[in-house]
């Protein structure tokens, strides 16, 4: 890999985050199995760095997950997320963060479509206007939720407790970053870096003291695609996209994952038991598997919090062998403690 | 979407997949493939729990028999749902904002309208109609034919 | 089945350091015209027995160079040699030449 290039790539990415005032939408997905990091994400935000973070109990799903499994059509998906814009601007902010990976995109999408498409727009606001009796700004900024740790990454670590360095040999762990595909593959210039060197996730993960794995499948999709997932016959082509990527990062030896979608580290976690329920294979050195973690728990573990309390105990692989390379105290009996 | 990032003359191939299945949704051909067949129980999955909930994936209505996948911590997960949301600060099915908070009606009724008014209700009952005339032609029942496009995969579509 | 119902397929990945397509290459070295194809598939288009049987030159000049031969043959054994497919090449590729060639190799074993 010739390091210079890539750094040149880098540069010609710098994404413009704000800095305060943001309208906060949640992510289906990460609710439903990764809850404690949002919690983390508004507490290291808000609490512990007084910024304006503001959510409204009254935003709903973006329909991204339908409108990728093609339930719901295109216009439908547009009000629901002009519907959501309305609430921003009513709400008096101009700046829009989301949870979700799949809703970054789709904003992105829709903004870009509409810009080309402004006859489209315009029914749009009809649409809403007749079903809500609502009316929208288009958000002055859109911005996933990685890349606002991503621009609070030095400060997480000035506040930091540990840092991802084995603390018996002093090594920087090694860090597999996986992307969401639809952070920056559809519009490369939205996204921290790119689509082809993506450096939100790797800022953090050098920031915080480890170092970056790359490996030939590293910008592979963790396999989700929607409805291969969703209906069970299809699993088999989700279950061996994932299978592909381990294969290819294995050699490597990542001590961890760290991912910006909601759904990648449920793939990432889940199939890595179904891969040694169905071949008898484990991943990870002495094979205890590889923990994966959402950037919102790897910020937490560095900023000291409690393991159970980042919700760690949810993830199917064991997130134990990471957790002691770094030198975390946790107690063992309260994993499952509710 | 990875074709888009690899197509040289910056195409979305993903979207006109998209399109395509539109497509066949709207001329009714999606019930001729295998594929297309599934169409029903991810409508009934996805727009059930965006109606009912407001979420696209809703805890209560993804069952760990549908999802064994989900592992030994999923079940658990499952049988001590709200100890284990409340333990990481969950707001499952409560007041106000928060994880998994209950999203007021008037809000769901929001989306109904949005569903009626953009074209997404009546796809939904074209997919249903035709659906059913098919379970019918093949003296299946509902609960058949949905258990059936779920779990059946012909394994036809290699290469 | 297993009780996910479902089960993990084999990566179709390519992988053109270790795979051999000598076959190919001994193609090649008797109709050089192939390394011209743009896989536009006018071939398969104008087939007169495509009607009736699954063949494509395009793909088998594809599947041929992956050192997948089995497959490629396959593509080709409905062949009925007529030569639309010859006429139609806008890259003027002589593709029952082609096609002859690989018959050829494979009956000689």
């Amino acid at each position: 890999m010739i390091v210079e290039g890539k750094k040149k790539i880098w540069s010609e990415y710098q994404k413009d985050i704000p800095d305060d005032h943001y309208f906060y939408v949640r992510s289906c997905i990460r609710q439903n199995f990764f809850p404690a990091s949002e919690k983390v994400f508004l507490d290291i935000v808000r609490d512990r760095l007084g910024l304006d973070f503001f959510e409204t109990p009254h935003h709903t799903t973006c329909g991204g997950i339908a409108y990728h499994s093609d339930s719901i059509p295109q216009e439908t998906l547009m009000t629901i997320v002009a519907r959501q814009f309305a609430l921003m601007t009513e709400a008096g902010y101009e700046n829009y963060v989301c949870s979700c990976i799949t809703s970054f995109g789709i904003y992105n999408e829709i903004i870009n479509t509409w810009f080309h498409y402004p006859e489209l727009e315009a029914k749009i606001r009809e649409l809403l206007w007749e079903a809500s009796k609502r009316e929208f700004k288009i958000p002055k900024s859109v911005v996933h939720a990685s890349d606002v740790i991503y621009k609070l990454r030095n400060k997480i670590l000035e506040n930091g407790k540990y840092r991802l360095v084995n603390k018996n040999t002093g090594e920087p762990l090694r860090v597999v970053e996986h992307i969401g595909c639809h952070y920056s593959k559809m519009f490369p210039s939205k996204g921290v870096g790119g689509a082809e060197y993506p450096y939100v996730l790797t800022g953090m993960a050098e920031a915080w003291g480890g170092t970056v794995i790359d490996y030939p499948e590293r910008r592979h999709c963790c396999g989700f695609g929607f409805r291969q997932y969703l209906v069970q016959a299809n699993r088999g082509y989700s279950l061996s996209n994932t299978h592909k990527k381990f294969e290819s990062m294995a050699p490597f030896k990542p001590d961890m994952i760290i991912t910006n979608c909601p759904g990648c580290p449920y793939f990432l976690d889940r199939w890595q038991y179904v891969i040694e329920e169905l071949e008898g294979k484990t991943y990870g050195a002495d094979s205890k598997g590889i923990p994966v973690f959402t950037y919102e728990e790897v910020a937490g573990l560095v900023l000291g919090y409690d393991p159970w309390d980042l919700g760690l105990q949810m993830h199917q692989t064991a997130v134990e062998p990471l957790l002691d390379k770094i030198g975390i105290t946790y107690n063992k009996e309260d994993k499952y403690k509710i | 979407m990875s074709c888009i990032t690899r197509c040289p003359r910056k195409n979305g191939p993903g979207l006109i997949i998209q399109a395509l299945r539109n497509l066949s949704q709207e001329l009714g051909y999606f019930i001729d493939s295998e594929k297309g067949r599934q169409q029903l129980v991810l409508n009934r999955a996805l727009c059930g729990n965006i109606l009912n909930y407001g979420y696209c994936v809703y805890p209560r209505t993804f069952h760990y028999s549908d999802h064994p996948e989900n592992g030994p911590v999923g079940k658990l997960i499952e049988d001590n749902l709200e100890a284990v949301h409340k333990r990481v600060g969950s707001n499952l099915d409560g007041e106000g904002p928060g994880i998994l908070r209950k999203i007021p009606q008037s809000d769901l009724d929001e989306l109904k309208r949005i569903f009626d008014v953009t074209g997404a209700t009546e796809r939904m009952e074209k997919i249903e109609t035709i659906s059913k005339k098919r379970a019918k032609e093949l003296g299946l029942s509902d609960e058949e034919y949905c258990r059936q496009i779920f779990t059946i995969n012909s394994e036809e579509h290699y290469i | 089945m297993n009780r996910f119902g479902y089960r993990l397929s084999p990566s179709s990945q390519i992988d053109l350091d270790v795979s051999d397509n000598s076959l190919f290459r001994q193609i090649l070295a008797g109709e050089p015209g192939i390394s011209t194809c743009i896989s536009c598939g006018s071939c398969v288009a104008s087939c007169s027995a495509g009607v009736f049987d699954k063949i494509s030159f395009r793909k088998a000049l594809h599947l041929l160079e992956a050192g997948m031969d089995t497959e490629a043959v396959a593509l080709l054994e409905g062949c009925m040699m007529c030569g639309k497919c010859t006429l139609v090449c806008p890259r003027g590729i002589n593709t029952r030449h082609a096609i002859v060639l690989i018959k050829r190799k494979l009956n000689k074993g």
